[in-house]
């Protein structure tokens, strides 16, 4: 990675840890899951059969599950790869992309349409306010161009390493995957059905009621522990880059 | 905000809906002595950010439901996952296999149901249906599903087990 992409990575994570304390004190959480489910709704009603309902109520689940668990964890699905599962960072990554993509098409476009009207309004009429706005204009597309540029070049950098992870470790990784899956099947049972009965993400009371024996109440604290263990580390290791910085 | 801002504002909004979030920044540069439109340009931006990402696309496979689990824990906040676990940690589950236990209550019950009022015959009859349906909308689905069909028929719980006979129930139930 050379040193300008660096710098840029540096500032999109400053960013998103202003974003992310931002959403915690407006609680802005709450507005995107009214968006999704606004959406969930809406592609409800064009649902053509059973089988589609069941993909959206899936799709509706799981995207409300990713945006808690980024906001939880404070990391972007774009840039912390998910070792378990590296595919969906993959998928996330290539999103993202695509959505950079797009806005370089439109900054190419808008460009030369505004140092055209620029040009059109110095030889027809000069008015200064017209001006101003379409230099603001004309400033703002270079620097979303140039983020734009950035992004895609970082994005790429990410896609290769990831690529490279699933290729490499993630082989190795698997083995340790499937012992665990089959470690966590009297759980797992349980909650899948959970899960595909409740209409949005079932609450942890009723996670808790759906347990039926020692083995599964021991499985699901397991798993809870670990993820609180992975959010101290997680905080442990930003408070230590913020002293070493100081 | 003055009037000219306002506009300059409305324009570069107008421009920017392909990366709303790198306008925003520049509209909040540009505007920096209107602290509120600031705030609620980047708010607008994040929140509208965010919710394309987690909108504008179509399903990822989950592999197992391992990941599922482990997603849907990461997904609870700090306050819910230590609740979770002191729960966790409480809670006393014994391990019963429900089909077997309801069975067995109910050749208790059909044994010796002479021994019993019919009201109480229909409180250990009821308790040991409801006790038997709680578990089993979670552990087997399909057959609570089936159960409440064959048995709700308009009814509610009180009438249903004024309507229904214990052979009934053990005959419906395949028990």
């Amino acid at each position: 990675m050379n040193i300008y992409l660096k710098g840029f990575k540096k500032g999109v994570f400053y960013l998103e840890k202003i974003k992310y304390k931002v959403f915690k004190k407006f609680h802005i959480d709450g507005f995107v899951f009214k968006k999704l489910e606004a959406r969930r709704d809406k592609l409800l009603t064009q649902a053509k059969n059973e089988e589609e309902k069941k993909k959206i109520a899936f799709w509706y689940k799981h995207n409300l599950m990713l945006i808690k668990r980024e906001n939880n964890r404070e990391e972007n699905i774009n840039y912390h790869l998910d070792k378990d599962n590296p595919e969906e960072t993959l998928f996330w990554l290539n999103v993202n992309k695509k959505i950079h993509k797009r806005g370089l098409k439109f900054n190419f476009i808008k460009l030369p349409i505004y140092i055209l009207l620029l040009f059109m309004n110095n030889v027809f009429g000069n008015f200064i306010l017209v001006n101003v706005l379409f230099i603001l204009g004309l400033t703002k597309e270079i620097i979303s161009l140039i983020i734009n540029g950035s992004c895609i070049m970082l994005q790429n950098y990410s896609i290769d390493r990831v690529e490279k992870y699933i290729a490499g470790p993630y082989q190795k990784r698997k083995e340790k995957l499937a012992r665990k899956t089959l470690e966590y099947v009297p759980l797992t049972e349980v909650t899948s059905k959970v899960m595909e009965k409740s209409e949005t993400l079932p609450t942890p009371d009723e996670m808790l009621a759906s347990l039926t024996t020692d083995e599964q109440r021991r499985l699901f604290l397991k798993l809870v522990m670990q993820e609180l263990e992975y959010r101290k580390r997680h905080c442990e290791m930003s408070k230590v880059k913020t002293l070493k910085k100081i | 905000m003055d009037l000219s801002s306002l506009g300059a504002s409305l324009i570069i909004s107008g421009c920017i809906s392909a990366d709303t979030f790198s306008g925003a920044l520049v509209a909040a540069t540009i505007f920096d002595s209107d602290k509120e439109a600031i705030a609620a340009s980047i708010l607008a931006a994040i929140g509208t950010s965010i919710a394309s990402a987690g909108l504008g696309v179509s399903i990822v496979a989950i592999d197992n439901n391992i990941q599922e689990i482990t997603g849907y824990v990461a997904s609870l906040s700090d306050e819910e996952l230590e609740s979770l676990s002191e729960d966790l940690v409480e809670a006393d589950i014994s391990d019963v296999d429900i089909e077997e236990e309801l069975a067995d209550r109910m050749d208790l019950l059909s044994e010796n149901s002479e021994m019993f009022s019919l009201d109480e015959y229909r409180e250990l009859l009821q308790e040991s249906v409801v006790s038997y349906l709680r578990q089993l909308k979670y552990s087997n689905s399909e057959e609570y599903d089936k159960i409440i069909e064959l048995f709700s028929d308009g009814y509610d719980d009180g009438e249903l087990f004024e309507k229904i006979s214990k052979e009934q129930v053990i005959k419906k139930m395949n028990l």
